[in-house]
């Protein structure tokens, strides 16, 4: 072994190269199996947040079938107020997506260690929540990362009012077993306060922002059909 | 030459328990309290520590005479990311919905001391047959205690074991929350580690 500067910098430019190499080369000859498993975990999402049934017996091709037949998706909607963008999502049910199930939207923000995207459903009126999954999170395991399991998400399945509040906010949280007067109270996790107020944070955001960016595609909507200024 | 009187076999079986990096060394404390409230998931995080500090150690010996002094915790860091990121890669392939829960721990099997310590104090002066058994050993010994934790854990917190309900549970189960939680994991790593101090000690002062 040698101390001389040269041999050292070679020496760490031949390892960093070696190990990068390595890795890049893992890193490239699993893209594939990543991206199905990325694209199998959103739709899985999708199956579930609508309510087409447990996904865990379906395969990868059966999700696929579901996603292709049932949910429409591409169209983006801009918040008029913020600029923000929703990527709309279309449920249908019946042959030939005769019938409107839910609406969805992706909903991202911070949680309480990083970011959480969940895709959040309502009801075609908007009045109601349809249904909660949570795609991606980085919140403690067994606490903040309850959020993910049933005993949160559950009481999203045609349980929470959505519609635009005359005051307060869309949503709010509360200790389980509080009175609910108005359907609009979430039951925070035990242990997981801090997240769960994140994810109230980030859910009246969306919401507002969502019902700004449906409301200003209605009008669009209407004045394409040639129904502005029509009495 | 008997295993237990090689190099590699003195050194594994030390790590097991005698010298366990957990209790005897408090390396590796940051996970040990992170993931242990599911089996699981403390499962899955052992293996990646179990692979990483192997192959370091492996490849750190393999390396030592031509690692410069200089750089060689340089050199050491760059070869346990890289393991690391095997395993994040290997998860996300693998176990993507584990991943989504633990990922961002894997990702901190690279800070873990256990790895380096093990790497520095025995990979750089041995070869690499027994720095694989010594890298095997540490891993194991910090497993055996995660498990330990993560059965109490998730016993008492969730009612469950990898997940499946005890049995009757609702009959005689009551939840003990604070065992999901941090502090939980403070009382039983506590708790272990006077029991595998007191059980060296006796041990020792038996033999002298």
């Amino acid at each position: 072994m040698t101390s001389r500067p040269l041999y050292i910098v070679g020496f760490m430019v031949a390892v960093a190269a070696v190990f990068g190499t390595a890795v890049t080369g893992i890193q490239l000859g699993s893209a594939r199996v990543l991206e199905r498993n990325n694209a199998f975990l959103r739709q899985r999402s999708l199956v579930t947040v609508f309510g087409y049934g447990d996904p865990r017996g379906l395969g990868p091709e059966g999700v696929a079938e579901i996603v292709s037949g049932n949910i429409l998706q591409g169209e983006r909607l801009a918040d008029p107020e913020t600029g923000e963008v929703f990527d709309l999502i279309e449920a249908y049910s019946g042959p030939d997506r005769r019938e409107l199930l839910a609406y969805g939207f992706p909903l991202r923000g911070l949680g309480l260690w990083g970011p959480v995207e969940a895709i959040l459903a309502l009801r075609p009126d908007l009045s109601r929540s349809h249904g909660l999954v949570i795609v991606a999170h980085a919140e403690t395991p067994g606490l903040g990362g309850r959020i993910e399991e049933p005993v949160f998400t559950a009481q999203f399945r045609d349980g929470v009012v959505t519609s635009p509040p005359s005051s307060g906010a869309f949503v709010r949280l509360a200790a389980p077993g509080t009175p609910d007067p108005d359907g609009r109270q979430i039951d925070a996790i035990t242990g997981a306060t801090q997240t769960c107020m994140a994810f109230e944070r980030m859910l009246n955001r969306g919401l507002a922002g969502f019902h700004r960016a449906m409301a200003a595609r209605h009008v669009r909507q209407r004045r394409e059909r040639g129904h502005d200024g029509v009495p | 030459m008997a295993f237990r009187d090689s190099v590699g076999g003195r050194a594994f079986l030390a790590n097991l328990w005698r010298e366990n990096p957990v209790f005897r060394q408090v390396l590796g404390i940051c996970s040990t309290l992170a993931v242990t409230n599911l089996l699981k998931n403390t499962l899955l995080m052992c293996a990646g520590l179990v692979f990483t500090t192997a192959l370091s150690s492996v490849t750190v010996s393999a390396l030592r005479e031509h690692t410069p002094r200089q750089v060689r915790m340089m050199v050491q860091v760059l070869i346990i990311a890289a393991y690391v990121i095997l395993v994040g890669i290997a998860m996300k392939a693998y176990f993507p919905e584990v991943h989504k829960v633990i990922g961002p721990y894997v990702g901190l099997i690279i800070t873990n001391c256990i790895i380096m310590g093990r790497c520095e104090a025995f990979a750089t002066k041995n070869s690499p047959w027994p720095s694989c058994l010594d890298g095997l050993g540490a891993g194991l010994g910090y497993s055996l205690i995660l498990i330990v934790i993560a059965v109490v854990r998730e016993t008492l917190g969730f009612g469950t074991l990898f997940g499946v309900p005890l049995p009757a549970a609702d009959r005689w189960w009551h939840q003990w929350t604070i065992m999901v939680m941090p502090p939980g994991a403070f009382f039983m790593l506590a708790l272990v580690a006077w029991f595998g101090n007191a059980t060296v000690r006796s041990r020792e002062g038996g033999k002298t």
